[in-house]
């Protein structure tokens, strides 16, 4: 019994330490409610770390374009095109416009 | 009317030392110019990014609306510090809240910086508002942000002076509690929040620009108040269609403005120009604008300045504020246009006393005639909008004078329907008149014949209009009993007048002091003393009348003639004219004050010649003196004495072609005045703190013109009860303007009598 008083005693602030390190990484994830209605829209690719780019039709000009979406995030709210090496870049100068 | 400080002002030192005309008054009447394209702004530059012209901001150019002195945090990406589209606009106080420095690695930051303050330096594009500073917030490195992270950099633009924070970013999904108190924090500080509405093409507008028109309910709100100092903004293409991605106005359509979003230019990172779409440069126009307005406008609260661009806006779709558009188009122009209900200050700053403009106003008797429209000192006179931002405006604008009468208002007299005469032994004569109407008016006329409501009066009770009473003093003497009677009617006779009937409005210029007076209530008394002396008197009051406001007062008149030869008349009258509201017939109200009342003395020197059995010449010369009664102080006060004249010469033929008929030939100037001075204190110039300064000037109110009348009459009996008389009048300068048309009037009457 003394044994186990003294692993206790031993592991207790390796105990608190984890638990502290835990609810750190959850408070650092959670800078929001867990989004209830922001499901990832139909067609939408994946463009990064939660970060994805949804189709949403053509530009005057007739090339395509896209809106980011980050699911519990904010997102810049610019149109975004596709370049030729297949990034999404913003300046229509720099947009693949058959892709 | 309230204190103010009606202190004289040098005209040279206000010219050093304060700005006037901050507004261009509608129709171009104020101090600036407008956005025409022969703008000195109206560069290629400018022209580069077509999002400027669309939102007029040309007009804000050209009123040294510029942005400059006001920070306008951009929280997003950070800026390309070394892009000299930026030399000179980044605060020092521009950081990071994610690490680093805030230089951009990923452009966003830069594209919407270069909407809001992009110098203005011959080369590629400007911003609109291209002297602000820029505050630099990088809340993220890449496309995507953290709600505490946007929170942290909203936290930092509070504490670092700014006044306008750009958000061009946003998402579904709300906004956590972190994010809502720096929110809530910024607006409570009257920092002006500009947030994109998204481009998710969604019914709604995504966070934190759904939460720009709460008031700290529930719902959406979660207690969230934007204290009326958030703005959502949209996107519109060049055609100002609504942009394919746009997320729409919807339930915030109160705070929801558009702007331009779609394929607009702007600043790239690592240097040069691009094209680029999305309500993440629709958004920074707007917070550029404002801080335009900030600038311009310092006296205008941080709630009205977001106010200002709402009903400044120009309305899209459907009329008024709509679920697609909210508000409308942001329109500079409209922002530096005067707004709402305008004022005449009366105090010393611009949020002290005011007078509406539409219960200011002068109005002139006709023998001032075009007195004060033609002086410029009351031309260019400070008003304020409904924001009490200063402008100028013409009060000429509020001077009325009167139309001139040519003889139409006694010949359109409508006369009573009937008239009962009865004739008693010993001379004694009482006639009525009876009709439906309660005066010879055709103005009351029509209020008589329908009510308030517009519905005719079901009823038409007959009623006695008018009385006379007259009864002879000896052989060779009246004495008379008006009620309702015209002023000339009662005194004809005092005044020997009785050549004037028949020739409507001459017995104006040879008396003029009947012009004075509406109908009323008088006695009179005239005859002859011995074979050669006339004698007259007569005493009448009258009522204001209610539509002009002006016709009411006291007459007391006294007259002596003089039968000098056989077929010549002296004569001498002597009249006074108390009015006690009014001066010859003028008023003034609201920031103007109010006239006093005036006493007025009539002299009037008269020579009649008989020239043979049926025809005789009359002349007449009146002199006037009015003393003005003090009144309210106001814009005009301190009237001086003025003076007036008035003059006649008049040919009458009786049985001229037929028995019976009268013909007269008259030429006449009604009264004029000749001198009236009258203190203008006037509000001439405002400063950026909103003092209002006044000057005054020592101004005559005299017309510049004279009116000269030729009347021909004639008045023939076609049977026993049958009578026609006709006029016609041409008068050169009417009203007694250079400027006017010359004027004619014409009439025919039949009188029948039953």
């Amino acid at each position: 019994m003394r044994g186990a008083k003294k692993v206790l005693v031993l592991l207790l602030p390796l105990l608190a330490v984890t638990v502290g390190a835990c609810m750190a990484q959850t408070e650092k994830d959670s800078n929001r409610p867990e989004p209830r209605d922001e499901a990832i829209p139909a067609g939408a690719i994946k463009a990064g770390d939660d970060l994805y780019m949804v189709p949403a039709g053509n530009d005057p000009s007739g090339c395509p374009w896209y809106r980011p979406f980050a699911p519990g995030r904010m997102v810049a709210q610019a149109m975004y095109y596709r370049a030729a090496d297949g990034r999404f870049v913003p300046s229509r100068e720099a947009a693949d416009c058959r892709r | 009317m309230g204190e103010h400080p009606w202190r004289p002002v040098g005209v040279r030192a206000l010219a050093v030392s304060l700005i006037t005309a901050v507004l261009v008054a509608c129709g171009g009447g104020g101090g600036g110019g407008g956005g025409g394209s022969s703008s000195s702004f109206n560069t290629a530059e400018f022209q580069a990014n077509y999002a400027l012209g669309k939102v007029n901001a040309l007009t804000a150019y050209n009123n040294n609306g510029t942005g400059a002195g006001v920070t306008v945090a951009v929280v997003d990406t950070g800026i390309d510090q070394n892009h000299t589209e930026f030399s000179g606009r980044i605060s020092g106080s521009s950081a990071s809240v994610v690490g680093g420095t805030v230089q951009d690695t990923n452009g966003h930051g830069t594209q919407v910086a270069g909407q809001i303050a992009a110098n203005r330096n011959s080369t590629g594009m400007h911003g609109i508002a291209f002297s602000a500073t820029i505050l630099a917030i990088k809340a993220g490195t890449s496309t995507t942000f953290l709600d505490n992270d946007i929170a942290a950099a909203i936290d930092l633009a509070r504490t670092n002076n700014a006044r306008v924070i750009n958000l061009s970013l946003g998402g579904t999904g709300g906004v956590n509690a972190t994010l809502q108190t720096a929110l809530q924090n910024a607006v409570n500080a009257s920092i002006i929040i500009v947030a994109s509405s998204g481009n998710s093409f969604s019914a709604q507008s995504e966070f934190p620009a759904r939460l720009a028109n709460c008031t700290g309910g529930g719902g959406v709100c979660n207690g969230f108040n934007a204290q009326g100092r958030m703005i959502a903004v949209g996107a519109v293409d060049s055609n100002n269609a609504e942009a394919s991605f746009n997320s729409r106005a919807d339930d915030t359509a109160t705070a929801y403005l558009v702007a331009p979003g779609v394929s607009v230019l702007t600043t790239q990172l690592g240097g040069g120009t691009t094209t680029v779409s999305g309500t993440s440069f629709s958004s920074p126009l707007v917070a550029g604008a404002v801080a335009i307005i900030l600038q311009r406008f310092p006296t205008l609260t941080t709630v009205q300045a977001v106010n200002l661009l709402f009903t400044s806006a120009t309305d899209l779709g459907a009329a008024g504020t709509d679920t697609i558009f909210g508000r409308g188009l942001l329109n500079l122009q409209g922002a530096f246009n005067a707004q709402g209900l305008s004022s005449l200050p009366t105090g010393s700053t611009n949020t002290g006393s005011s007078v509406p403009v539409g219960d200011s106003q002068v109005k002139l008797g006709s023998a001032f005639g075009n007195a004060l429209a033609s002086h410029a000192f009351l031309g260019a006179v400070i008003a304020l909008d409904g924001f009490q931002r200063p402008y100028l405006l013409d009060l000429r604008g509020r001077v009325e004078g009167s139309s001139p009468d040519l003889g139409l208002r006694g010949f359109l007299a409508v006369p009573s329907t009937r008239t009962v005469t009865t004739t008693a032994p010993g001379g004694l004569q009482f006639s009525a008149q009876v009709g439906e109407t309660p005066a010879n008016d055709l103005l009351r006329e029509r209020a008589y014949r329908f009510g308030a409501d517009g519905r005719q009066n079901p009823e038409r009770d007959e009623k006695v209009e008018a009385v006379w009473l007259s009864a002879p003093l000896g052989e060779r003497a009246q004495m008379a009993f008006a009620s309702n009677h015209a002023p000339a009617a009662i005194m004809s006779d005092v005044l020997g007048l009785s050549a004037r009937e028949g020739a409507p409005g001459s017995e104006f210029w040879f008396a003029p002091q009947l012009s004075l007076l509406d109908r009323g209530d008088g006695i009179a008394a005239y005859g002859w003393l011995g074979a050669n002396w006339r004698f007259g008197f007569g005493v009448m009051s009258s009522e204001r009348d209610e539509l002009t406001g002006t016709g009411g007062g006291s007459l007391s008149q006294v007259a002596v003639g003089y039968r000098a030869w056989p077929n010549a008349e002296l004569g001498l009258a002597y009249g006074q004219v108390v009015e006690p509201d009014s001066m010859f017939r003028s008023n003034s109200s609201g920031a103007f004050g109010s006239i006093g009342g005036a006493d007025s003395r009539f002299a009037t020197f008269s020579l009649d010649l008989t020239l043979d059995a049926k025809t005789s010449l009359q002349s007449s010369w009146s002199e006037v003196r009015m003393a003005p009664e003090p009144g309210t102080t106001g814009y005009l006060s301190n009237w001086g004495d003025v003076r007036a004249n008035s003059f006649a010469l008049g040919l009458t033929r009786r049985d001229a072609w037929r028995a019976g008929d009268r013909l007269s030939l008259t030429l006449g100037q009604p009264l004029r005045v000749t001198d009236a001075k009258a203190d203008a204190t006037l509000p001439v110039a405002a400063d950026a703190l909103g003092h209002i300064y006044y000057e005054t000037r020592r101004i005559d109110v005299v017309p510049t013109g004279r009116e000269i009348d030729l009347q021909v009459a004639y008045q023939i009996p076609l049977a026993d009860r049958l009578n026609l008389s006709s006029f016609a009048t041409i008068a050169r300068e009417p009203g007694h303007d250079p400027a006017a048309s010359v004027g004619f009037a014409t009439g025919v009457r039949v009188n029948l009598k039953f």
